[in-house]
């Protein structure tokens, strides 16, 4: 076409300007750089929007705290207490200046910093978090390698079936059914609660069974998929015929050369699950009652605890965006050619 | 190839019905997914026809506490003697609706502003991807919950959340289409030829983007239910007496030292309806795929 019709319009055509501007950054810090400054402006939005969220609640945190039938001296105090008495950006630059160190403030219902609770809490979460990633991840790779190696023969098409099933099965129905076989029938592992590692290693594994159980399945389905996916493609090219033509075993070919390019993109799936595993946490603390960042923040919102509610939600989209940077570093360090164009 | 000699654009002039009829014709030959669709529309009947089809009032106490299945109670009662089969029906009924609002909301608002940041660009597009980004880092089920305790729970409130909670999907989908087929050359001669904007959009843009929408759409549907079933079941959403599956799964937990009944069969209908709506999805995504390469 001889014409270049519309072709200077449209962000997509002013990339190179940009490109241009910017200073280069080689190599992978560089990367990491330039997606850490505009990271910047997002985790602003992402605070604004997790301070805000509190400012829409109905009633005065300053008489919620007071119990019933303050005084209007009690109630002018609580509210300077709390800063209310100044308008809403300037609680919100003080509250983000805390928030950055690590104060999030006191509890509005509990009167606990809500640090201290966080800090209590954090190693229930993230035990479970852990282990259900691991789990996952061992869980996902084995199904999906076993699918690509078997590609539309039986064992394929019964582990698509399970893995279909795996995406469709709600969580907080897995764990009602995970208690009612093992803990009520089979009396094997117990229904509700945590007991930390520091007391007893065995009883710690014993009450992460179930919630990680329950938790894993979706991940290890979602995995299992993305890995055959992506195993079959790459098991149809050149290079994979080559090092089979130069006498390599089956289990050599897949997990040297196969697996290492077929697991990039299952990564970034993989990485984007962490807000899933946070959100998860909820039903899962609250069906056996374990107490983690989950249940406290369920507690919050039911109890409307401005303070908690701020603080996790703030929390919570931090971990994921910072979550979701590793990913993409890890990425890139796995397949070099994303860098380039980048 | 001289500007006027592109004339009418290629796709428009080809007639709409073949191609959804050759996709329904893939779409037919594909197994699993037709047993999907088969099972949905089955799952849905049974959801309209609920005040037909019940045989008891589902909130009608009967002094058959806990009973077992027989031919009163085809699937037993509950723990204060209600039926199970009614109570499911009308539960059904409610999950399928409160998700079938939540994922309509989103698709139309999320495809709205998408299409704008889309076809506008500049720095419209710019906030507006900027928010989106912003909120998709909140995990979804958490969007949906922390609207929910702000506003108090309660369905409407519910499906504001998830509506909330699905819209950027769609919005990053919609603006990612629109800014590979604004490029194509028949919008260029829709353009030089003096259509208007809002004509492209609707004429041009809208029906070569509709199928991925449409297949998001059916595949948050999916997400919905679960989602939706998980607020019910920590009692954010739907409010007694009223009750949606997951409310009944979690009032059947209470008693699940007594029977599983109370929670299998509620899990079942949502692991069904979520199965279904996924398969689907990805049935119509392949026949797309298929139509869009031949």
């Amino acid at each position: 076409m001889s014409v270049p019709l519309l072709s200077s319009r449209g962000p997509l055509d002013r990339r190179h300007l940009l490109f241009r501007r910017m200073p280069r950054f080689q190599g992978l810090g560089g990367v990491v750089l330039r997606r850490l400054v505009t990271l910047v402006p997002m985790l602003l939005i992402i605070s604004i929007a997790a301070f805000s969220l509190a400012l829409l609640l109905p009633g005065d945190p300053a008489t919620a705290a007071l119990g019933p039938n303050p005084t209007a001296e009690q109630i002018a105090a609580a509210r300077k207490a709390l800063d209310l008495d100044k308008p809403a950006p300037v609680r919100y630059v003080s509250w983000l200046g805390k928030a950055v160190t690590g104060d999030f403030g006191v509890s509005v219902t509990t009167g606990q910093p809500v640090r201290e609770e966080l800090g209590r809490r954090f190693g229930v979460t993230a035990s479970i978090a852990g282990f259900t990633l691991l789990l996952a991840a061992v869980l996902g790779t084995l199904i999906g390698v076993v699918q690509a190696v078997f590609a539309n023969r039986l064992p394929d098409r019964v582990l698509l079936g399970a893995v279909s099933l795996g995406l469709s099965i709600p969580n907080f129905w897995l764990a009602t059914l995970l208690v009612a076989f093992f803990a009520v029938r089979l009396g094997w592992l117990p229904a509700i609660g945590y007991v930390s590692p520091s007391e007893s290693v065995i009883e710690w594994a014993k009450h992460l069974v179930l919630p990680v159980a329950t938790l894993a399945v979706f991940p290890a389905a979602e995995l299992a998929r993305q890995i055959r996916t992506g195993l079959v493609h790459v098991l149809g090219l050149e290079y994979i015929r080559a090092a089979r033509a130069r006498g390599f075993g089956p289990l050599r070919v897949i997990g040297k050369h196969a697996l290492k390019n077929a697991a990039a993109p299952a990564l970034t799936i993989f990485g984007l699950r962490v807000g899933y595993l946070l959100a998860g946490s909820i039903i899962v603390e609250q069906i056996f009652v374990m107490p983690g960042l989950g249940a406290y923040t369920l507690a919050a919102i039911t109890n409307r605890d401005a303070t908690v509610i701020q603080a996790m939600v703030l929390i919570t989209a931090v971990i994921v965006v910072l979550v979701n940077l590793l990913v993409d570093v890890a990425y890139m360090a796995l397949n070099p050619r994303v860098r380039v164009t980048s | 190839m001289s500007v006027a000699s592109i004339g009418v654009p290629a796709i428009a002039s080809r007639p709409a019905g073949s191609a959804l009829r050759r996709t329904w014709r893939r779409y037919r030959h594909d197994r699993m997914a037709m047993t999907a669709l088969i099972a949905i529309t089955m799952v849905l009947l049974a959801g309209l026809l609920a005040g037909v089809l019940a045989p008891y009032d589902p909130t009608a106490v009967t002094p058959d506490v806990l009973a077992g299945p027989s031919s009163a109670h085809l699937l037993g009662s509950d723990d204060i003697g209600r039926d199970l089969l009614s109570r499911v029906l009308y539960g059904t009924r409610f999950s399928l609706l409160a998700s079938l609002v939540a994922v309509a909301a989103s698709t139309a608002v999320g495809s709205a502003v998408g299409l704008v940041s889309g076809y506008l660009g500049g720095r419209v597009d710019t906030v507006l991807m900027r928010l989106t980004d912003a909120l998709l880092a909140f995990p979804g089920l958490l969007v949906a919950i922390a609207i929910v305790g702000i506003l108090g729970p309660g369905v409407q409130n519910a499906m504001l959340g998830l509506s909330i909670a699905f819209a950027p999907a769609f919005i990053r989908l919609v603006r990612g289409q629109v800014l590979a087929i604004r490029e194509e050359p028949f919008i260029e001669a829709a353009t030089v030829s003096g259509v208007g904007g809002p004509t492209i959009v609707r004429r041009h843009i809208v029906p070569n983007i509709a199928g991925p929408v449409i297949v998001q759409a059916l595949s948050t549907m999916g997400l919905a239910l679960l989602a939706e079933g998980a607020l019910s079941f920590l009692g954010l959403s739907v409010q007694p007496p009223a009750s949606s599956l997951g409310s009944l799964l979690g009032r059947g937990f209470a008693v699940v030292n007594e029977t599983v009944r109370l929670i299998l069969v509620p899990g079942l209908v949502i692991t069904i309806c979520c199965w279904s709506f996924n398969a689907i999805a990805d049935g119509l995504r392949e026949s797309l795929l298929a139509e869009s390469e031949a």
